[in-house]
């Protein structure tokens, strides 16, 4: 059992510590023999022991050494020693990966020590920018983690974040599988109110995007970096102020090669499903809504006849009284998806590599309609390869290949998961059926026949026609290619190498769709024969319709990026001085191809034109004695966007640290307790040159005109006839543009208790100066127009809050193993300066002193209880329109006796949550593993959407929606608890019903004041705790499998987002704001994985 | 040893080498502001922007003129702003009708000119007599968007030279100024404009129609000062403690002064004169060759061809050449007994009918005898009057308006024994429709809107006014809704002549009552419209105490404004004049939108009672325009309009 569980030990350390091992040994064995002489020389006496691990198994060839002097011994096989010693003498005690630990002599004869392992010489070398650095020499603020924290049945690297990161603030938003945008991160919190607060991501050093590092592999990643503070992003100068995310893909090492095989099946849902009215409850609703207003819209003649009603709920033929349940209708309750990985790895002492590959298939939850011939149900697969090679070319140089292919191959319904989704919440259930079933006197029909209902000059949304009519197909390609060469100059100069790094990569995607035209049927009135319950159905669109496939395709999307980099690097230890220099030079190039968007407005030009940017980075760290810290960095950037004469930019940082547990003092007497203490402290600037997201909105030194616009064309002639275009002014030329400037600075603390609990706790402040705003201060009346604005480096923010994690790490003497890893992340920030008009008489609307991400509105005090009460009331007519009882009242701020824009304040925690947490603990037994994970955010508010969710409302004409004939439907919420005439509650969830907006209620369409009416009514708390995920494993026993060839293999189970919870049951709660679109799945998960 | 070093150092530095080219991504001839004025040709292109901040006169639609009056009936789904100016009224955290803010704010149409004042001196090859042009007509245009503004918000802060991006907070933060001096500095700038302009285009119509004329300035100078000395701006006691954070009032305080009644009736004749002096008048459509039409049809006809004639018109003082699309919505259902009997004809897009006029409109027209239908002795003495809203009886057996209504359909009491410009300006149930490429006044189309299974039009009340009978319909290709319709294009009129004859005899009316032009010009108009003169029509068809209606000053002041609301009406100059007037109250307080909705199954009874299509809520404050709250946040020395 020993010998075995020493095996398993030296097995998992690397060869490094194996070869350095013996050297020690060899080396100790040395000392010891020429110290013989100076034993005798002493007055000394035996001192005998046994040196154990941590499982109390004894260790061979552990040093003793007798401190000042040369002499020591070396332990045996079974880790016993024997020495001669004075009372007075202290013995040095180490052992590769342990803790040196110092004991004095004393009296004692018999000195029995139990090494504690040096968790920082196990993992010791780490990521940091450009480069890797002895962990315990970090001073930075770096959030690692452990790879397998971040293995999560999803497609979507990015969805494991929220809670596992000390750090980071991030939040699901949706669940449609290739769907880029459903997670939002932040390194941080948001501590910008620019155009991006993204952080940079470099996966092996190359900036990507947040597609690459959503698509990457958690198998194929080696390490995974956050930085955080001034120190370690102040070397990507101008682009690392929002922080870095920094990815390195697994290498690989020498060795016999290592074959690892995963299978995982998953089922997935929805979290939860939103409850719709049912659909006589919806006629009913419709009516009552028709006619509780009639008084303003004399009009409204849609009423659904009590006749409808009655024979829809006697069910007397669903195709002339339908009723449908278009999300039945329309989704499955479940589907599954696979994943496969493969990766092989090993090497020679010439070559080594590790290539993976990998399988995934998500698939939608859409239901498969028979009777077309093709599946209109999203399926999103991806493969992937990855081939990382690393050839000594000759005793010195190494050059490295990595190549990484990803490739998504998308299919789904022509709007996409979200757009049916939205669909399916703005189809009238009781208009028409999905379809009609074939007659045998119609069987000659070939087409489906679909239901519809004339609307203006086009028909009904019937949202099942829209999934099932064609489909879409995307493919999407990355091929990242990179060559590095490192030379080692130790020739020149001991500890000096050069490093030399050349990718290119290449994005593309297209797409194309299929589809035909529906044919749409209805049942006249005339055509219905209630006494034989017949009825015949007619074709509205005869001419319309179309039963053959037609094509279109998407305009190709390719980008290039091409970046060079080289950097020497010293570094080395004079007896106790540690030294390191470093010093990069780089430069990138990307290209887009333009969008049809860019090519319609014609700002294609601009927008293709190469971003560039280059810089050099240099870094100086001193250590003494592996205990205290000084480091200096700089970056000196340059970007395309500015000005020449201010294009470029230094940004220099300074950090210092204290290793306290490395001192003698403390090795002396509190090592057994608090195994490791470190304090430190960084400080410096960063910037962000990304100020805008709109790429043909960046070269703010120049004026951007448009000397073709034909908002600005007129004509003249009698034949009217003679046009041009007029000339429009976007952007008026400023050569200071410049920059943000976000001054760091972190206080950081890294403890280690008894050698298994560590704490890191860092509190940070960013400063964020130089934020690039839209001047407010200038009046219409100067004559801009709206998109030449002018724009100035004026806005200020400060953020600060503090991140911590918590990891506990024991191995039991029984053979129990319990990790734990908790994160609580708190960031938040405060607007000091923003160009606002002067609202020195009306504080409250000052976003000054308020979060970035602070709303505004209106305080919603009740409804209205009936006329006399609006009447009674501040003025709320003369600038929302109708205002009926059942209406929302608001809060008179300023008590001038109106409500109107001067009433909004601050309601409401900002809309990005300002906490994310993190808490699970992992536990092992024998064979059998379990994990628990709970994740969290708080501090954060969303809005349900009053004009989206508002029931009966014609979603094409009053909410922006394009799509054509839509209503949308009523949230059973909405049917149960509603201010109506006969329950006139002040309280209920919504207001008086209608058929249209109320502006009072809900924001008007105009896109230039959106939700100006933002109301506390529809404030919900966005705070939330959820199961994130849950493992059970099992390993098979090593004796069984290795009869298979197998080294390991392990079964297990796992689910994610099994339970939520929060006080808010409409829909997923993280979805926030955005809940009727397509769900946020939990999923249960079965799983293989074999190494052999 | 050294070397390596150099070579590596060189290795690591080499991407630096070209530092200084890398980052100059942009090319040469990126354009930037500095390419417009480099030549005369690309500076033209900058006269086009001064002209494309032009209120769009010639859509109704986005017309407050139109939208903010009695005059039409908005279909609810047409747009928010359209019909909810009057329903709910304005408001000013978003307002309806927004010319002070947006891409086209007004005033990004004032810096504009501006800016090409500033600039010409510096474009090389412009001659000095195109220069003095430009100049002379971005000035007018100056001087018009300012007077736009005026109308709408009243006094308003005047911006005659651009202030530069990085001017003082203090030199942007403006005020707005009293009315007389925003009046002021619009007839002062476009005196100064006069002798840059040609009068008349000189026979250069074919490439200029639609830029501003010397005689075109001089008609919209009287426009300005009519509209400066009307009730709301002269006198008006509502605004006497409208002052601002200067103390300066922004309304003229005491009586109404006359004196601002002879000024305008001054440049109203001097208008006149020079309008008439290059030729302009009152246009009479005459029969073309080849079309045969009796002289009711040609009457009828005529009010959309004072619009509607391109080449012979004589009338428009300055047109508004850019596209309109103004008849798009103002086509109704229309049958044709010729054709395929169900075969039915939309406006725009095959949508219905979505911008018709209001009953209100149609009760203003005269009887055929020229009088007020409310004042017309055979409208009381035949019961006419009261039974307006009736079937007509009489249907089976007329003959008399064979050629206005489908002979045999039943129409209503209403719609019979009215002025030619009725049949001209409008179209009903039942009513003929000349022209739409059938030009045989025997077998029209018409408009059939009672118990039709199209989907409703909202009052019924078609403006017909729009459509000139030259928009043709090929019956063959339009098997379906809108195919087949072709628009007969024209340019809108922005003043024409008939316009400024009425606001003479309205000036000269408030300054000079007994001068004989008050009548002389009045009676120009209806004489054109085939009516008597003013004093024989009411001498003879009105009721007794009516018959002397023109003797004083206030009995002609009615009958001037009747006269304009009738000839001018639907052209985008009913909410202006009565907002000027002071008379919205009367129309639009507590009031009522009417038409005849469609009801399907209804009897033709029920269908000719008139429906309230909506309520109306205007209040004193709308008088003037909510300037957007977001502005005064802005601008602290703005305040805004009383009321809102």
């Amino acid at each position: 059992m020993k010998s075995k569980n020493k095996l398993k030990m030296m097995h998992s350390l690397e060869d490094y510590f194996l070869r350095n091992a013996k050297l020690v040994l060899l080396f100790l064995s040395l000392m010891a023999s020429s110290a013989t002489f100076q034993i005798y020389a002493q007055q000394s006496r035996s001192v005998s022991g046994v040196i154990t691990d941590e499982t109390n198994s004894g260790v061979p060839g552990a040093s003793i050494v007798i401190e000042g002097s040369s002499t020591g011994t070396v332990t045996d096989f079974d880790g016993k020693f024997s020495i001669r010693a004075a009372s007075n003498d202290v013995l040095i005690i180490s052992f590769v990966g342990y803790k040196k630990q110092r004991i004095k002599v004393g009296d004692q004869t018999t000195i029995n020590v139990q090494l504690i392992s040096d968790s920082q010489m196990l993992d010791e070398m780490q990521v940091v920018a450009f480069g890797k650095q002895k962990k315990s020499s970090v001073i930075s603020s770096i959030t690692t983690i452990d790879t397998k924290e971040l293995r999560v049945p999803s497609s979507n690297l990015t969805t494991s974040f929220a809670g596992r990161l000390a750090g980071v603030i991030s939040y699901q938003k949706g669940g449609d599988p290739g769907s880029e945008e459903n997670v939002d991160f932040f390194v941080r919190g948001v501590s910008t109110m620019g155009a991006s607060s993204s952080p940079l991501i470099l996966i092996d050093g190359i900036e990507s995007t947040t597609t690459d590092l959503a698509r990457l592999q958690p198998d194929d990643i080696a390490s995974f970096s956050i930085m955080k503070d001034a120190t370690s992003t102040a070397l990507y100068g101008a682009r690392g102020a929002n922080g870095v995310m920094l990815v390195t893909t697994k290498e690989g090492k020498e060795g016999k090669a290592k074959f690892s095989f995963r299978i995982e099946n998953n089922t997935s849902m929805p979290t939860s499903s939103v409850d719709f009215a049912d659909p006589v409850t919806y006629m009913l609703m419709h009516n009552e809504a028709t006619n509780t207003r009639r008084m303003s819209s004399p009009n409204l003649v849609e009423v659904y006849y009590p006749e409808k009603i009655e024979n829809t709920i006697a069910g007397t033929n669903p195709y002339v009284y339908p009723a449908v349940d278009w999300q039945s209708m329309l989704f499955k309750n479940s589907t599954s998806n696979q994943r496969y990985n493969f990766n092989v790895s090993g090497g020679s002492k010439v070559a080594r590599y590790y290539v993976g590959a990998t399988y995934n298939v998500d698939n939608g939850v859409l239901k498969v309609d028979g009777t077309n011939n093709f599946n209109s149900n999203i399926k999103l697969n991806t493969y992937q390869l990855r081939s990382n090679v690393n050839v000594n070319i000759t005793k010195t140089t190494e050059v490295i290949l990595r190549l990484g292919i990803t490739m998504d191959n998308y299919t789904g319904p022509i709007d996409g998961g979200n757009g049916i989704y939205r669909k399916m919440v703005m189809a009238s259930p009781v208009d028409f059926p999905a379809y009609y079933p074939k007659t045998d006197e119609l069987s000659y029909i070939h087409h489906v026949m679909f239901g519809n209902k004339p609307y203006l000059n086009g028909y009904m949304l019937n949202p099942y026609a829209d999934m099932v009519k064609g489909y879409k197909e995307t493919s999407k390609s990355t091929v990242v290619s990179t060559f590095e060469l490192k030379q080692d100059l130790n020739d020149i100069t001991k500890g000096l190498t050069a490093r030399a790094l050349f990718t290119t990569n290449r994005y593309g995607t297209t797409g194309a769709s299929r589809a035909y035209s529906p044919f749409y049927y209805t049942v006249a009135k005339q055509d219905y024969d209630p006494v034989a319950n017949t009825y015949k159905a007619t074709n509205l669109n005869p001419t319309t319709g179309q039963e053959w496939l037609s094509f279109s395709q998407d305009l190709p999307f390719i980008s290039t990026t091409t970046y060079a980099e080289g950097a020497i690097n010293y570094d080395r230890t004079f007896d106790k001085h540690g030294v390191n220099v470093l010093l990069v030079g780089y430069l990138r190039n990307y290209d887009v191809t333009a969008n049809s968007d860019q090519i319609a407005k014609g700002t294609a030009l601009i927008s293709t034109l190469a971003r560039r940017n280059m810089g050099i980075s240099g870094k100086i760290a001193y250590n003494y004695d592996t205990r205290l810290f000084l480091e200096a960095n700089f970056g000196y950037n340059g970007s395309e966007r500015f000005a020449e004469e201010n294009r470029f930019g230094l940004f220099p940082s300074i950090g210092g640290g204290w290793l306290v547990s490395n001192e003698k003092f403390w090795q002396d007497n509190f090592i057994r307790l608090i195994s490791k203490l470190k304090l430190k402290a960084t400080y410096g600037l960063v910037g962000n040159d990304n100020l805008s997201n709109d790429p043909a909105d960046r070269y703010f030194y120049l004026s951007d005109v448009n000397l073709s616009n034909n908002t600005y064309a007129y004509t003249f002639g009698q034949n009217r006839n003679l046009s041009m275009n007029g000339v429009s002014i976007n952007r008026y030329a400023n050569a200071d543009i410049t920059w943000e400037l976000s001054t760091k600075s972190n206080f950081g603390i890294e403890i280690e208790l008894l050698n298994a609990l560590e704490l890191q706790v860092d509190y940070f402040t960013d400063n964020r100066t130089n934020v690039l705003m839209q001047r407010s201060y200038v009046p219409t009346t100067l004559g801009l127009t709206d998109y030449s604005k002018v724009r100035a480096n004026t806005g200020s923010i400060k953020s600060n809050g503090i991140d911590i994690a918590l990891d506990y790490k024991k191995n039991f003497k029984s053979g129990l193993w319990i990790t734990s890893h908790n994160t609580f992340t708190y960031a938040t920030n405060k607007i000091t300066k923003i160009d606002e008009p002067d609202y020195s008489a009306t504080p409250w609307l000052s976003r000054k002193g308020y979060n970035s991400n602070q709303s505004f509105g209106y305080i919603a005090e009740r409804l209205f209880v009936d006329e006399a009460d609006i009447n009674n009331s501040p003025d709320q007519k003369s600038n929302f329109g109708t205002v009926e009882a059942g209406d929302i009242k608001y809060r008179d701020i300023n008590d001038d006796g109106k409500i109107d824009t001067y009433d909004r304040v601050a309601i409401g925690y900002p809309t990005v949550p300002e906490i994310t947490y993190g808490f699970g603990v992992s536990a092992g037994y024998k064979g059998v593993d379990f994990s628990i994970f709970f994740q969290g955010s708080g501090r954060r508010a969303f809005w349900i959407n009053p004009k989206v969710t508002a029931p009966f409302v014609n979603a094409s004409a009053e909410t922006g929606s394009s799509i054509a004939g839509a209503y949308n439907q009523l949230l059973q919420v909405y049917a149960d608890n509603h201010w109506s005439e006969a329950d006139r509650n002040p309280y209920a969830l919504w207001p008086r019903l209608s058929t249209t907006i109320i502006a009072n209620n809900a924001p008007p369409t105009s896109s230039s004041t959106p939700w100006i009416q933002t109301s506390t009514w529809f404030m919900r708390d966005g705070s939330f705790m959820r199961l994130k995920n849950l493992e059970l494993g099992y390993s098979f026993d090593k004796k069984l499998i290795r009869k298979a060839y197998m080294e390991s293999a392990r079964i297990y189970f796992s689910g994610t987002n099994l339970l939520t919870f929060s006080n808010f049951k409409l829909w997923d709660i993280e979805m926030g704001g955005n809940g009727l679109a397509y769900p946020i799945q939990k999923t249960v998960n079965v799983g293989l994985q074999v190494s052999f | 040893m050294k070397k390596l070093i150099y070579i590596v150092v060189a290795a690591v530095m080499l991407p630096l080498m070209n530092a200084c080219d890398f980052l100059d991504v942009v090319p040469d001839n990126v354009a930037t502001i500095e390419h417009v004025f480099r030549d005369r040709n690309s500076a033209e292109s900058y006269l086009y922007t001064c002209y494309s901040f032009m209120p769009a006169h010639n859509n109704s639609q986005s017309n407050p003129g139109n939208m903010f009056s009695d005059e039409f009936a908005i279909d609810k789904s047409l747009s928010n702003n359209n019909r909810q100016i009057t329903e709910t009224g304005n408001n000013s955290s978003s307002p309806m009708f927004n010319v002070w803010d947006g891409n086209k704010s007004l005033w990004s149409g004032i810096r504009a000119c501006n800016v090409l004042i500033e600039q010409l001196p510096n474009i090389p090859d412009i001659t000095i007599e195109e220069a003095a042009r430009w100049n002379a007509e971005a000035s007018f245009l100056k001087a018009y968007y300012h007077w736009y503004l005026f109308s709408l918000y009243g006094p308003i802060p005047i911006v005659d030279v651009n202030l530069s991006i990085n001017s003082s907070d203090d030199a942007m933060q403006v005020y707005r100024e009293p009315v007389d001096k925003v009046v002021d500095y619009i007839v002062k700038t476009i005196d100064a404009a006069l002798p840059g302009l040609p009068l008349s285009l000189g026979g250069a119509e074919v490439t200029e129609m639609g830029r501003i004329t010397r005689e075109a300035a001089m008609a919209i100078k009287a426009r300005v000062l009519v509209t400066a000395a009307s009730t709301l701006y002269n006198g008006n006691p509502d605004y006497a403690k409208f002052v601002d954070k200067r103390g300066i009032n922004l309304f003229p305080t005491g009586e109404p002064k006359i004196e601002k009644w002879q000024r305008a009736a001054t440049a109203c004749k001097e208008a006149i004169d020079a309008c008439e002096s290059v030729g302009l008048g009152l246009y009479k459509f005459a029969v073309p060759p080849g079309v045969k039409m009796t002289d009711s049809i040609r009457m009828e006809v005529q009010p959309a061809m004072i619009l509607g004639e391109v080449l012979t018109n004589n009338e428009a003082i300055w047109l508004q050449t850019n596209a309109s699309g103004i008849q798009t919505y103002s086509m109704p259902i229309i049958f044709y007994l010729g054709l395929a009997t169900s075969t039915t004809y939309y406006g725009a897009s095959g949508v219905y009918p979505r911008e018709t006029a209001s009953l209100n409109a149609a009760e203003l027209f005269y009887s055929k005898n020229g009088v007020p239908i409310e004042e017309d002795s055979e409208w009381q003495t035949n019961n006419w009057y009261n039974n307006r809203f009736k079937p007509d009886p009489n249907f089976s057996t007329r003959k008399d308006h064979r050629y206005y209504i489908k002979n045999g359909y039943q129409s209503a009491i209403f719609h019979l024994n009215r002025e030619s410009r009725y049949y001209g300006s409008l179209a009903f149930n039942g009513a003929n429709w000349f022209g739409l490429g059938i030009n045989d006044q025997e077998n029209q189309y018409f408009v059939k809107e009672y118990n039709t299974d199209q989907t409703a039009s909202q009052s019924g009340l078609f403006v017909r006014k729009f459509v000139p009978y030259r928009t043709t319909i090929d019956a063959k290709t339009a098997n379906n809704l809108q195919n087949g319709i072709v628009y007969w294009g024209y340019a809108f009129p922005v003043i024409r002549m008939a316009d400024l004859y009425l606001l003479y005899a309205e000036a000269l009316n408030e300054s000079d009552p007994t001068n004989a032009d008050v009548i002389k010009y009045v009676d120009k108009i209806r004489e054109r419209a085939g009516l008597k003169g003013v004093v024989e029509s009411w001498n003879t068809y009105a009721t007794e105490d009516k018959k002397t209606k023109y003797n004083d000053q206030a009995g002609m002041r009615q009958i001037i404004r009747r006269e304009r609301m009738i000839e001018l009406a639907f052209e985008g100059q009913g909410g202006f004049d009565r907002r000027r007037w002071k008379i919205m109250d009367q129309l639009l307080t507590n009031g009522t939108i009417k038409g005849f909705y469609p009801v399907k199954l209804e009897t033709l009874d029920s269908y000719y009672t008139p429906d309230i299509l909506w309520t109306t809520n205007f209040q004193f404050r709308d008088y003037l325009w909510p300037i957007k709250t977001t502005n005064l946040q802005v601008n602290p020395n703005l305040i805004q309009n009383p009321g809102w």
